[in-house]
């Protein structure tokens, strides 16, 4: 992208606002999308919805876009309850998982569609869109039709046309999910450049958990029509509030410990405070750990083995196999994976860290996402 | 290492063309078979036409070509008679009429099935097939009925319907066509809008603040064009090839029943005027298809 395009089009965000569901329902016959789904999103904020399919986190956004409405429940826009507020009366702009440019339009028409609609001279249309393009590195293709444009081009323009209304709220639904890894990765940091310097509050629909914490100021993870958890990345990453959070949001080993007195919990040999739970002492329990909070050392003698060994950049993930028939992962720094290649027998600690309470019926395994 | 070396391939010999490796280029198989079938298939459709063309412009008795026939067409219809132009423009007009309505009523039928009902889609589909399922005089009974039930009513529908028959006005024949054409409307508007996502164009036109007849006209329509110009052929294609309804209902002004109530005993002038007909019913077609051909958003790729 050219250096131009850092220059924002004057006037296109005039500023943030707030939106926020109250005790949100939503109900498709015996089946609830929405079950009191409650969340506030900040002026300015970028927040990304996150969960598995069928969680509800497409029909949230639809209800703000005003394309479906809540069964029960309100929802606020800068106080305002826009619930019965008919789609094209919200100011909304929306960027679809399936690019959605109008295809008999060029990218420049696309652009200027929003504005026509609000009575824009042709002239006006033009330069505004000329602008919007330049800010997302599409200047020299306004005359294009979407089946002349790739795939990251067409989604450049569909977010392009979305913020030349100047909406209130930006809303993106999945819009990076058809696109390939690369362009994925490029569109994704343009997106938060823009959301940056123009302070429009924005919505980001995604189940790709790495998209949400790589993006969002915060994200709210969702299940079952609920919010689980909403939370600044590094918070949801390291202080999952549910069970559900902590194994979804990143990968998981579950092991087998002992609780004990002052909140804390024994694991082996090792003794470590528990975040948030305290369970009666003697109790057993099962704990929850990150792959990268396992220590794993050479050790002829240890009971667990290197299984496999897969090399990801900067670290390798080892999938291990306890003597006691538990598999677990653990990340390392690759430079010291030639130590701890396929067959080498290991001892695992775990690091000095307040660790994660799981219920103890699921089954000691491994959750990799 | 020599081993090796022979086994090198010269480098130009890769980037040679491979037209110049094979040899004169032959046709393929294949292609020798489609041009046989669609000679074949020429000669079937063309030959007749040849034959019928052929046999309007013989002069009989003198040797020649003469175009008599086709002067015979446009001459001036006897009193009381309807000529050529009057069963051509009626015919037109019960077209656009038809397609008029026809559009008017299935493309908001189909979007709305689309965006809003998807689950009727199966009972309105059964509905549009009823016309195949009924023959045309069962249809024409009923729809005597219909328009005798209403017409001895009371109240402005029934004046309207009333005068409009009294008049012979083709709206009433045009209503028949509608019923008529919505097995192939439904069908080919269907395909189009499946073709284009017409979801999300439609949210993403809301979203931007466009009302709904903004979305059907300005978003909808225009990917849609070749569908509801393919429509409009099957509707055109209907109402100037229709007799059997129009016959029965009395009609004598739509262009087939002209073209059988010709007050003529003369071959060459029914031939004459099956073979024009034939063209321009043609001609029109490829009009309505050259609107189609104009397709910028297309073409400029």
């Amino acid at each position: 992208m050219s250096a131009a395009t850092s220059v924002v089009p004057s006037g296109v965000i005039e500023a943030g606002t707030t939106v926020e569901y109250r005790d949100v329902y939503r109900v498709f016959g015996p089946t609830s999308a929405l079950a009191g789904f409650s969340l506030r999103i900040e002026p300015g904020e970028l927040l990304a919805l996150l969960g598995p399919s069928g969680c509800g986190k497409t029909t949230a956004l639809r209800i703000l876009a005003g394309f479906d409405r809540p069964t029960s429940g309100e929802l606020l826009i800068d106080g305002r309850d826009v619930a019965a507020l008919p789609a094209n009366k919200r100011d909304m702009g929306m960027v679809f998982q399936s690019y959605s440019l109008f295809p008999t339009m060029s990218a420049q028409d696309n652009v200027g569609f929003g504005l026509r609609l609000r009575g824009q001279s042709a002239v006006q249309r033009r330069r505004r869109a000329g602008e919007l393009l330049d800010l997302v590195g599409l200047a020299e293709h306004g005359k294009k039709y979407p089946h002349q444009l790739s795939g990251g081009q067409q989604q450049r323009v569909a977010l392009a046309r979305a913020l030349a209304i100047s909406p209130r709220v930006l809303l993106l639904d999945e819009p990076l999910s058809a696109l390939d890894a690369k362009v994925r990765e490029q569109l994704r940091d343009e997106i938060r450049r823009l959301q940056l310097e123009l302070g429009v509050t924005t919505v980001f629909v995604t189940h790709d958990q790495e998209e949400a914490l790589s993006l969002a100021d915060r994200v709210g993870v969702m299940r079952s029509g609920r919010l689980e958890q909403c939370a600044a990345p590094q918070e949801l990453y390291d202080r999952p509030k549910t069970q559900f959070v902590a194994e979804f949001v990143g990968t998981m080993n579950r092991l087998d410990a002992v609780a004990e007195a002052g909140s804390m919990v024994r694991v082996g040999a090792q003794l470590l405070p528990a975040d948030g739970s305290s369970p009666a002492s003697g109790q057993a329990v099962q704990i929850l750990v990150r792959p990268e909070a396992m220590v794993v050392t050479p050790d002829d003698a240890g009971d667990t083995v290197v299984m496999v060994a897969t090399f990801r950049g900067a670290t390798t993930r080892l999938r291990l196999l306890r003597a006691d028939g538990v598999e677990l992962l653990a990340d390392v720094a690759s430079h010291r994976a030639p130590d701890l290649s396929q067959g080498r027998r290991v001892s695992v600690g775990l690091l000095e860290r307040p660790v994660l309470i799981a219920a103890t019926e699921s089954p000691a395994v491994p959750v990799e996402q | 290492m020599s081993a090796a070396v022979e086994q090198v391939v010269e480098p130009g010999a890769a980037r040679q063309p491979a037209e110049a490796r094979r040899g004169p280029r032959r046709p393929a198989r294949g292609t020798v078979l489609r041009w046989v079938i669609l000679l074949l298939a020429a000669i079937y459709f063309v030959g007749p036409l040849l034959a019928a063309i052929s046999f309007t412009v013989q002069n009989p008795g003198h040797g020649g070509i003469t175009f008599s026939a086709y002067r015979q067409i446009f001459a001036a219809p006897a009193t009381g008679q309807i000529g050529f132009t009057t069963a051509l423009v009626y015919s037109l007009e019960l077209s656009a009429i038809t397609i008029l309505i026809t559009l008017a009523l299935m493309l908001p039928t189909q979007l709305l099935l689309h965006l809003r009902v998807p689950r009727a889609r199966g009972v309105v589909e059964t509905l549009t097939l009823l016309p195949l399922v009924f023959p045309p005089v069962v249809l024409v009974v009923g729809v005597t009925d219909t328009y005798t039930w209403v017409g001895d009513s009371r109240g402005a529908l029934s004046s309207a319907v009333s005068y409009i028959r009294g008049q012979g006005h083709p709206l009433v024949l045009a209503l028949l066509y509608v019923t008529l054409a919505m097995p192939f409307v439904f069908r080919t508007l269907d395909a189009g809008i499946r073709s284009i996502d017409a979801r999300t164009l439609t949210e993403a036109a809301r979203g931007l603040g466009a009302g709904w007849l903004t979305v059907l006209f300005r978003v909808v329509m225009p990917p849609l064009r070749t569908a509801i110009l393919n429509a409009a052929f099957l509707c055109f294609a209907l109402v100037m090839g229709e007799y059997t309804i129009s016959s029965i209902l009395l009609y004598t002004k739509p262009f087939p029943v002209w073209l059988y109530q010709l007050p003529t005993t003369s071959g060459q002038v029914q031939a004459a005027v099956s073979v024009f007909s034939l063209l321009l019913v043609e001609v029109l077609l490829l009009l309505i298809g050259a609107l189609n051909w104009r397709r910028g958003y297309q073409k400029r790729g």
